[in-house]
């Protein structure tokens, strides 16, 4: 008798228990306060990656502004070349809970191939910086300007070493646009990951690179990296980098600029956009992300909110396939 | 000495209530992280991150490295006790603990593994402290091609993995070489065999691969036998517990192997914890005086495997202190943290933060001590767990594994490969053909690839360039006679010239008679 009341009070308090839960996890609609759970920043790419940063200093950010009573969280989806973090995004179409940091590889991965998304199934919030590529070499290299660089390619087509990202992505990009600018021909070699190229260049097993600033930040402060030219409008403003110069203030008129900016599901509620656009413009202002992140990198800030930069998004789409057009990569 | 004064005051920060504080957090709960299997050290320091915002740098650094090598004590305990790894750098220590498990040498094998651990870590920690300005060079001079000759190497060990039929181990690892293949290609990232399958789009995770090869099959083999317990006999008498003077006398060579092995394996790029225990397993095998017992049950593979992830972890602490470059996995994440705090990982590390860099490497001295304070007695309460009845144990395990696979990547898509790898892992149970060699397999052919590619890349597709870099030559070199030397034929012409040469020889037991003739 006793353990037959014990199992009724014990299922009730389940059943109870469960009913509460299941309202609690009840979607949240636009009346409710915004946010009512925790905000999760989908992190493309390793732990410890681009996006991971960022989004972690980003999450940092959001707490120390206390705008939020929720926290923010970063959740890694994929590795490498994985669309999963996409995907899984994606999949919260109606729910502003999510954020996924985005770049240049968000809209080139449909063009290369299956992928279970379109960049525009998504809702631009906003662009937080530019990414802008740099050509490098190792400190004790005979470039020494961008000039003896190219001079040395077209004395030598088809020799030298040149470093980068994945085929397809902002590096190799750069490297192509090099190639086209200048009329050479260099041997690209892709690596996995930034710290990889970073320690084939140092290692000597390379002529120069193209990367992003953070992937040799440490180095060129360090004077064991030189850079030969940053592939943007402006000069970078981060210490290490203000005095060198741009590849057209060489006379080489090529820029890659990276852009990373952040999108959520589609179909949320115009003011849970809002709200999250805000929230993006919070963290750029925040001096610490600043120091750590834009600094720290060498991005260039760049805050583009709502529907312009879903327009900047659908330009870069369209120059980008040109580009994979040029080297075989898009038919 | 500078170094010993730069160590002093280091000691002394890491010592602060504080740091000792966080540091036996960490160690814990990368002790706690190793034992469960499926998750690791990566997610483990993941997990601890948030923990840290508003931590002093170097309290933060000091707890998640703590974590790092805590694991790797952890990873031993499900390994010996359940044949299920908690590591894929336990993965040998699967395969010999066990067998030394289910000879009711439980605890030994448990005891050893916390010893070498101890042992390997520390010396690893003093390698660091010494040798790190040569070590990061070295580390430097590893371009694709040496990558690939040291890969290769790894490789030629594959057959040796199966403690019998060298023919099984190669099928095997062919196996594990086409399964390798599925998922993205390295250079431009090309799906490759996925047949459209979202789970496999990403290839096969090793650590689904590796407890599904492991750790279903026996619970799938306990299914066959309801009610049976794991173990016929369990002894909790201390002096079981601990390794014989017999076996401290075998594994007196494996503590020196799986320290240098395990140290010089986390430092070079592409290799890391779990390629330097496979290494570590075979190089012991081959400086053996009980060649014949591995495979069977060999207390010193569980010395070297074990000495060698301990020792790998910290030596892949080197080329990120020294250039801001992870090697490996955790290292990535630790480095994120770094950056996070403000610290600044790279050349300049040493000149801006010599504090955090010593207060650090005295962390790592104190938290190898802990964990061995710390494990020795825990293996009292896992031997008396060994107690509960089978079907509990396994159902947990199961649970475990589930919970674990999950956790890596967040999704059910790795929990279907593992229950997939687990119906693989139970024939070949069945058929007796060794699972190991598909494990190693599994992790060296991507690598191992992208290196190819990445140095025909760079010589424009000329293969001489195997051959025209003295350090890629010297590689490729050892990993001929690594296969040379396994052949049959080679061996017994070998042992009888040193037969001949020095009158050692050779048992009945396969034991190699060190007595001089005459005594």
């Amino acid at each position: 008798m006793k353990t037959l009341t014990t199992f009724l009070r014990t299922s009730l308090m389940g059943l109870g228990l469960a009913a509460a839960a299941s309202f609690a996890a009840a979607p949240a609609n636009a009346q409710a306060p915004f946010p009512s759970k925790p905000i999760i920043l989908v992190a493309p790419g390793t732990i410890g990656g681009g996006a991971d940063v960022q989004l972690r200093l980003a999450a940092a950010a959001i707490e120390a502004s206390k705008k939020i009573t929720e926290p923010a969280v970063v959740l890694n989806r994929g590795a490498g070349g994985s669309q999963e973090a996409y995907v899984f995004t994606k999949s919260k179409a109606g729910d502003a809970h999510y954020v996924l940091a985005v770049a240049p590889q968000f809209l080139t991965y449909p063009m290369l191939g299956p992928s279970g998304y379109q960049p525009t199934e998504f809702t631009p919030i906003a662009n937080l910086v530019f990414d802008p590529s740099v050509l490098v070499v190792r400190a004790d290299s005979p470039f020494k300007t961008m000039a003896d660089f190219i001079n040395a390619a077209k004395a030598a087509p088809d020799k030298l070493t040149v470093g980068g990202g994945q085929v397809g992505a902002q590096d190799s990009q750069g490297h192509m646009a090099i190639q086209a600018a200048t009329g050479t021909k260099m041997r690209y070699v892709a690596f996995a990951g930034g710290a990889d190229l970073l320690r084939n260049v140092l290692g000597g097993n390379l002529d120069a690179a193209v990367g992003n600033p953070s992937d040799f930040m440490g180095s060129v402060e360090g004077g064991q990296i030189r850079v030969l030219a940053v592939l943007d409008e402006e000069r970078n403003p981060a210490p290490a980098l203000k005095a060198i110069p741009t590849a057209r203030e060489q006379g080489f008129d090529i820029t890659n600029i990276g852009w990373r900016g952040w999108v959520a599901p589609a179909n949320i509620p115009a003011a849970h956009r809002e709200f999250l656009t805000n929230l993006a413009k919070t963290v750029l202002e925040d001096p610490t992300f600043v120091e750590r992140y834009i600094v720290r990198f060498g991005m260039r800030p760049g805050f583009i909110p709502g529907d312009a930069f879903g327009k900047h998004m659908a330009e870069r789409d369209a120059e980008y396939r040109v580009k994979l057009k040029e080297v075989g990569l898009l038919k | 000495m500078d170094i010993l004064a730069s160590f002093a005051s280091g000691l002394a920060t890491a010592i602060t209530p504080e740091n000792l504080f966080f540091l036996l957090i960490g160690v814990l709960a990368g002790n706690l992280v190793g034992v469960l299997p499926g998750l690791g050290p990566t997610t483990g320091t993941v997990l601890l991150i948030p923990l840290t915002f508003g931590m002093d740098p170097t309290t933060a650094i000091i707890m998640l490295s703590g974590v790092y090598y805590g694991a790797m004590y952890g990873g031993s305990t499900t390994s010996i006790l359940l044949n299920v790894p908690g590591e894929s750098s336990s993965v040998m220590t699967a395969v010999e603990g066990h067998k030394l498990a289910r000879q009711g040498r439980a605890g030994a094998a448990l005891s050893m593994s916390a010893i070498s651990s101890f042992v390997a870590g520390t010396a690893a920690v003093i390698g660091l402290m010494f040798l790190t300005p040569p070590m990061a060079k070295l580390a430097l001079s590893f371009g694709p091609p040496e990558e690939f000759a040291l890969l290769f190497a790894a490789f030629t060990i594959v057959a040796s993995l199966g403690g019998g039929s060298m023919t099984k181990g190669l099928a095997m690892a062919g196996l594990g070489v086409v399964l390798a293949t599925i998922g993205l290609e390295p250079v431009a990232a090309q799906q490759r065999l996925t047949f459209g399958l979202p789970p496999l789009e990403q290839g096969i995770s090793f650590i689904a691969a590796s407890i599904g090869l492991f750790a279903l099959p026996e619970v799938m083999e306990a299914m066959e036998r309801p009610g049976r317990m794991i173990y016929e006999r369990v002894t909790t008498k201390v002096n079981r517990l601990l390794p014989t003077r017999q076996d401290m006398k075998e594994s007196a060579t494996a503590f020196p192997t799986g320290a240098t092995v395990g140290f010089f394996g986390g430092i070079m790029p592409g290799a890391g914890a779990t390629i330097s225990s496979f290494l570590a397993y075979d190089i012991q095998k081959r400086i053996s005086r009980q060649p014949q017992k591995f495979g069977k049950g060999s207390i010193e593979a569980v010395a070297a495997v074990e000495g060698a992830n301990n020792a790998a972890s910290t030596g892949a602490m080197i080329p990120m202190l020294s250039f801001g470059i992870p090697g490996s996995g955790t290292t990535a994440v630790i480095m994120g943290a770094m950056m996070i705090h403000g610290l600044r990982p790279g050349p300049m590390l040493f000149e801006a933060n010599p504090d955090f860099v010593w207060a650090l490497v005295a962390s790592m001295y104190v938290g190898n001590i802990m964990l061995l304070i710390l494990n020795l007695p825990l293996i009292w309460i896992w031997i008396s767990c060994l107690r509960i009845p089978g079907h509990i144990v396994l159902t947990a395990v199961l649970a475990l594994s589930v919970t674990g696979v999950y956790a890596e990547d967040n999704s059910l898509d790795n929990v279907i490969v593992m229950f997939a790898f687990g119906v693989l892992g139970y024939a070949l149970k069945k058929l007796r053909f060794p699972p190991a060699p598909v494990v190693l397999a599994l992790i060296l052919t991507g690598p191992l690839e992208g290196a190819l590619a990445r140095s025909l890349a760079m010589s424009g597709n000329d293969w001489t360039i195997f051959v025209s870099r003295p350090l890629t030559t010297t590689l490729l070199v050892l990993a001929l006679c690594s296969i040379v030397f396994q052949i049959p034929m080679v061996r017994r012409a070998i042992g009888g010239a040193l037969r001949s040469g020095r009158s050692r020889p050779l048992l009945a037991s396969g034991e190699r008679d060190i007595k001089k003739p005459g005594e």
